[in-house]
């Protein structure tokens, strides 16, 4: 599944109104462990969409990079609730990545994994009401991932943590 | 003394000689009968029958004196009488003593007790026999030598040793097994501290050890010790004694014991109406009794110059921060006296120096004496009219909240295996809560990423944008993971449960996380 997916994705990745509605998608691995919906593998990470204009309207459940402010945000009880500590200072490099893909022209693409109607506004919305999303993971993110991405999350397998990363530094997340 | 040990030996009266050391035998070295180190006479005779008549008189009253065959049966005291002079016989038959014993020769009988020993400041100790001699003694008084083994320690040895004194005289000698405990001398004991900044946590908590204060401490001449926290209340205590007293001089002494660690730190005093005067304050260790004259028993502590009485039967605050450490189970003393003038500083009559004149659960202050200025004439028994103001100085386990922001003085006390303490005093600054954020790493080459949704317009991406598994691009839109009923329920804790789920849990408003073992609600955390 994982595969088929990734060469529609690659060879026309602007065709991408398309709902897609199937069991359990896998990215980075052969197969989707235990009630995963979508899974990845192990030592790399996935990277939040860069959005300028966090919707008041968006549904609980929403993840974030909301590049106003350069913080991972997520969409709780209804208000928007920093995942990062800080605002992210970004290198040039990185500030260039950003300020390009905001020169990008939006369409009304999106994704849903495990439905066939949208219930939320996402560029991926995954639908189920008892699978999950499992984070890709890896050891101790903040040690060994070089150069992340704004936005990116993953599991720390060390500290059983879920770290996020605003550009400039990792926020960690755990019970 | 010997009457023939067999039926074929020569059979004799006895001497005077033998009378005496029969008598010997009885009273012991003390000459006195019937104590401890009177001699056991054991006379016994193999071959007695029922028959025999042997007659014992004593010369004295000590009739405390039996005779039995070998078999232990004791010969009827009809049949054998022993006079002044001689013992005498039944001529009808072959009489004689078995064996006539006293229970000498004694070697001497050693007595342990226990022994504590200093190391010295290079780690070694040793001790000599008398130390732990417990009172040894030689029954029939030889003079006699006392040996330990082992006799010398060092550091391997801290704690308890056992040891074998050895006592011996001409007779032969005994042992016995005494405890040692080898202690540090404490003589290159010292506290260095440093002051430490310290962040609370998320929840507004944090905590140090004894180590953190630590800035390079010796403890004890081989490096054994145990370190503790301690700090000094922050309301001060007051210890009042009375305020009734009308009688003058012009200052008193008197001891305080502590019954915990304190700090002394001030007195209120009582002083005549309208008068200002200047005081001094005099301490020393141990009581004021012997150096009530002798200044160069003291040392001043305090000076509090222009004080103004506070009425006659106010106490007058000193207002001093004489910092006096004094540990639980200690005596000091105090001089407080005026420095100027005759007079005015006012006590009471008491009635035993040494008495207790108040005490509470942390100090207790005696009976003392008024002064002439300066340690000149006693007046005994006086009890000082005034206040103790204190400190006690209590354990401290180490824990700050919010309420200990900014400087906290902590004092750090290391303790070497004799007892001996050292203190010093460290400031700990407690700040609000660092949030734990970490920066990435930035050398070596990243990861591509391969596979991305979006919903914008594409150039070089995502092949530009690293580590993602997938990447997901939008201006406007963002990721919805799963929104369900608390996944306890939803998803359990089962096989379909994967370590770094996320959801968002309805029932309980929140992104919670399955960490292996449990959902919970997630909170900011830090990985190391």
């Amino acid at each position: 599944m994982m595969e088929g997916l990734k060469k529609i994705l690659i060879a026309i990745p602007v065709l991408f109104l398309s709902t897609i509605s199937v069991a359990q998608f896998a990215v980075g691995k052969t197969n989707v462990e235990g009630a995963g919906l979508l899974d990845f593998g192990t030592g790399k990470g996935l990277i939040l969409p860069w959005v300028e204009t966090a919707a008041s309207t968006d549904a609980d459940g929403t993840l974030i990079f909301d590049t106003t402010d350069n913080k991972v945000k997520a969409r709780i009880n209804g208000a928007w609730v920093d995942l990062s500590e800080n605002s992210g200072t970004l290198n040039t490099a990185k500030a260039n990545k950003v300020s390009q893909h905001l020169l990008k022209t939006e369409n009304d693409n999106n994704i849903i994994l495990g439905s066939t109607t949208p219930s939320a506004n996402g560029v991926l919305v995954l639908e189920s009401t008892d699978k999950a999303l499992i984070l890709p993971k890896m050891a101790s993110p903040h040690l060994n991932m070089v150069d992340p991405e704004p936005g990116t999350i993953v599991y720390d397998t060390d500290a059983n943590l879920m770290c996020v990363f605003n550009g400039e530094e990792w926020t960690f997340w755990g019970e | 003394m010997q009457q023939g040990s067999f039926s074929d030996e020569i059979q004799r009266d006895l001497t005077a000689d033998d009378i005496a050391g029969l008598r010997y035998a009885m009273a012991g070295l003390d000459e006195i009968a019937g104590t401890a180190d009177d001699y056991t006479l054991e006379l016994t005779y193999a071959g007695l029958t029922t028959s025999a008549d042997i007659v014992i008189d004593f010369d004295n009253s000590q009739t405390g004196f039996a005779v039995s065959q070998s078999g232990g049966s004791f010969i009827n005291a009809d049949h054998i009488r022993i006079t002044t002079n001689t013992i005498y016989f039944n001529t009808n038959y072959n009489w004689y003593f078995n064996t006539v014993t006293s229970s000498g020769p004694a070697p001497p009988n050693a007595v342990c007790t226990p022994y504590t020993a200093q190391l010295s400041s290079s780690g070694t100790v040793t001790i000599t026999a008398s130390g732990v001699d417990g009172g040894t003694t030689d029954p029939n008084g030889d003079p006699f030598t006392l040996s330990v083994s082992p006799s010398t320690f060092t550091c391997a040895d801290i704690g308890e040793n056992m040891v074998t004194l050895t006592a011996t005289d001409v007779d032969g000698s005994s042992t016995c097994t005494a405890i040692v405990t080898v202690v540090d001398s404490g003589d290159s004991l010292a506290a260095v501290c440093q002051d430490i900044t310290v962040s609370l946590d998320n929840s507004g908590n944090a905590s140090i050890i004894p180590n953190d204060l630590d800035g390079g401490s010796t403890v004890g001449d081989c490096g054994f010790g145990t370190t503790f926290m301690t700090t000094v209340s922050t309301t001060s205590n007051s210890l009042q004694t009375l305020f009734s007293g009308t009688t003058q001089a012009e200052g008193n002494m008197f001891d305080v014991k502590a019954q915990q660690d304190i700090i002394i730190n001030s007195f209120d005093i009582k002083l005549s109406n309208g008068l200002t005067t200047d005081i001094e304050v005099y301490f020393k260790e141990g009581t004021w009794v012997g150096s009530e004259t002798t200044a160069g028993d003291w040392t001043l502590v305090a000076t509090a110059n222009s004080i103004t009485s506070s009425g006659f039967n106010n106490p007058t605050p000193l207002n001093l921060n004489m910092g006096i450490s004094v540990k639980s189970g200690n005596r000091v003393a105090f001089y407080v006296t005026r420095s100027s003038g005759s007079g005015g500083f006012t006590y009471s009559q008491g009635t035993a120096v040494g008495n207790t004149l108040a005490s509470d659960t942390n100090i207790t202050v005696f009976e003392g004496a008024g002064k002439f200025y300066p340690f000149s004439s006693t007046f005994a028994p006086r009890n000082f009219n005034g206040n103790i103001i204190y400190n006690t100085v209590d354990p401290f386990n180490g824990n700050f909240d919010t309420s200990d922001l900014g400087n906290n003085t902590i004092i750090l006390n290391v303790e070497d295996n004799g007892g001996n303490i050292e203190t010093c005093d460290a400031v700990v600054t407690i700040v609000e809560s660092s949030p734990c954020v970490r920066p990435p790493l930035l050398t070596g080459t990243p990861q591509p990423s391969n596979t991305a949704f979006t919903s914008v317009n594409v150039g070089a991406w995502p092949g530009n944008l690293n580590n993602a598994f997938l990447a997901l691009e939008s201006k406007e839109k963002g990721l919805v993971i799963t929104r369900m009923a608390s996944p306890e329920t939803s998803i359990g804790n089962g096989a379909d449960a994967v370590q770094g789920m996320l959801v968002y849990d309805t029932d309980d408003q929140c992104l919670k996380l399955y960490n292996g073992t449990t959902w919970n609600c997630i909170s900011q955390g830090c990985p190391d």
